[in-house]
């Protein structure tokens, strides 16, 4: 008995170790979701990033060949680029179909009048999609322009025709983006241009949006633009297309609309390029 | 601890996320890729025991938390539960087989990194639905866990090598032969 002494001594203090660290990780958590440790880790997040991503680019043009060829493993070698090239195009046209004839002028009127920054006036910095999620459970991707070329935290992010998301996060040399098919996003949208107010909120999958917020007696119909609504406090600028109304199961809703789905107007799983716009809410309007 | 051996250990940290960032995170399958930190603590447990698998998920936790969107603390807080239950799942299964030579024979680092991956992504995925997102437990998961339970088979190895050399020194490898404590039947390593 006496030998089983250090063991239980020792699974003892390996308990402590655990309630030590849950403890810790909890209190850091909790400061966290307060808002307490914001500033702290914010400071921590871009002074990693600074960090990392010398390492990464250095290491970048050694492992991309083979970073190309296990994706290709799953993604068919070349016709991986080829299909995201092929993604942004088809993005592209939709998009001239979308807003071509009565949509388009019915648009161009409705910018015009009420001078909405998304016809182009807004400073806009083009960044290069450096990677993918940093984890499996959200939706975002990496830019490679940062605070350093005027990014910051809160800007919308637009590309293929449409929005992409918005910066959630941005430090010296990159940043963050927070897709819109990412299930935390929320956007506000108008039912087409000029029509009734709603909210696009991501599901997770690339092809599909949820559309809440309807409100009854709305008339819908399949194929209906989805714009930002830009109304005050939006952290969007009004009249970028969101997506398309793809699931009307009948022509009018009630409160909640449930039952309405909407593709998103950009292919992001097939981002190359985008436009990070320099615009705030309190800037914009 | 000795500084030696944190340093060794806070070394393999920082490397396996390079490696994460730089590489893995660039394999995109479904919109899942690899993951080779979560391989950390189930490393450390496996080798030396609940303590040092509970240290080493809260370190790796809180390198990998900085370079996500997620709640800061979420991750240490799921890998210090799971390097604690790896290691104590060993621990067990080694009671149950006394005499067996060690771990390796018993419990292959594959299985045990494939089991800690996807208890891992679970786990998280569970307090994300928990905390108001239940599309990690509805969307993303069901789409990780193949690339994960996959990736784990091929990097489970490596990475548990590394982790063995941040508690082995000199040329005597192997379960047990650390230079920090092999005296105990039941543990490894004296890491923690």
């Amino acid at each position: 008995m006496a030998g089983d002494k250090p063991g239980r001594r020792r699974a003892s203090g390996q308990r402590l170790t655990l309630v030590i660290l849950v403890l810790v990780s909890l209190t850091i958590l909790t400061l966290d979701f307060r808002g307490t440790t914001a500033g702290a880790v914010g400071h921590a997040k871009r002074i990693a990033h600074d960090v990392m991503n010398p390492l990464s680019g250095a290491l970048d043009a050694a492992v991309r060949p083979l970073g190309d060829y296990l994706e290709g493993i799953f993604q068919a070698g070349s016709l991986s680029t080829e299909n995201a090239r092929l993604r942004a195009q088809n993005a592209r046209l939709r998009q001239e179909v979308l807003t071509s004839g009565d949509d388009r002028k019915r648009l161009q009127r409705l910018l015009a009048a009420e001078n909405l920054p998304y016809a182009g006036n807004i400073p806009k910095v083009v960044a290069e999609v450096t990677s993918g999620s940093a984890s499996d459970f959200e939706s975002t991707v990496t830019l490679d322009k940062g605070t350093e070329a005027g990014v910051a935290a809160g800007m919308p992010v637009v590309g293929g025709g449409g929005l992409v998301g918005s910066v959630i996060d941005a430090w010296a040399t990159g940043s963050t983006v927070r897709l819109v098919t990412d299930p935390r996003s929320s956007v506000g949208v108008r039912l087409g241009p000029g029509g009734a107010v709603a909210v696009a909120v991501g599901t997770g999958t690339t092809s599909s949006l949820k559309v809440d917020y309807v409100a009854p007696g709305t008339r819908l119909a399949n194929g209906t633009l989805l714009v930002t609504s830009g109304l005050q406090g939006s952290v969007y600028p009004p009249g970028i297309p969101v997506g398309t109304l793809t699931r009307v199961t009948s022509g009018t809703f009630g409160a909640g609309g449930a039952g309405i789905a909407a593709r998103p107007v950009v292919a992001v799983s097939g981002l190359d390029y985008v436009d990070v716009l320099q615009w705030q809410e309190s800037s914009g309007l | 601890m000795t500084m030696r051996y944190a340093a060794r250990a806070a070394l393999v940290v920082a490397t396996v996320e390079v490696v994460q960032v730089a590489l893995l995170e660039r394999v995109s399958v479904f919109g899942a890729h690899p993951d080779a930190m979560i391989l950390l603590p189930a490393a450390a447990g496996y080798l030396a025991g609940p303590g040092a698998g509970a240290l080493m998920g809260f370190s790796a936790g809180i390198v990998a938390d900085l370079f996500q969107p997620t709640p800061f603390g979420l991750t240490a807080l799921v890998w210090t539960f799971l390097g604690y239950a790896i290691g104590s799942l060993v621990l067990q299964v080694r009671d149950a087989e006394e005499g067996a030579a060690g771990p390796a024979g018993t419990l292959p680092v594959a299985l045990v990194g494939c089991l800690a991956t996807l208890t891992g992504m679970a786990a998280f995925s569970v307090l994300g639905a928990i905390f108001g997102v239940p599309e990690m437990l509805t969307w993303y998961l069901p789409n990780a866990l193949p690339v994960a339970f996959l990736s784990s088979l091929l990097l489970a190895g490596p990475v548990f090598a590394a982790v063995r050399w941040t508690l082995v020194s000199g040329a005597s490898g192997g379960p047990g032969r650390g230079r920090l404590g092999t005296t105990t039947r039941r543990s490894t390593v004296r890491w923690s």
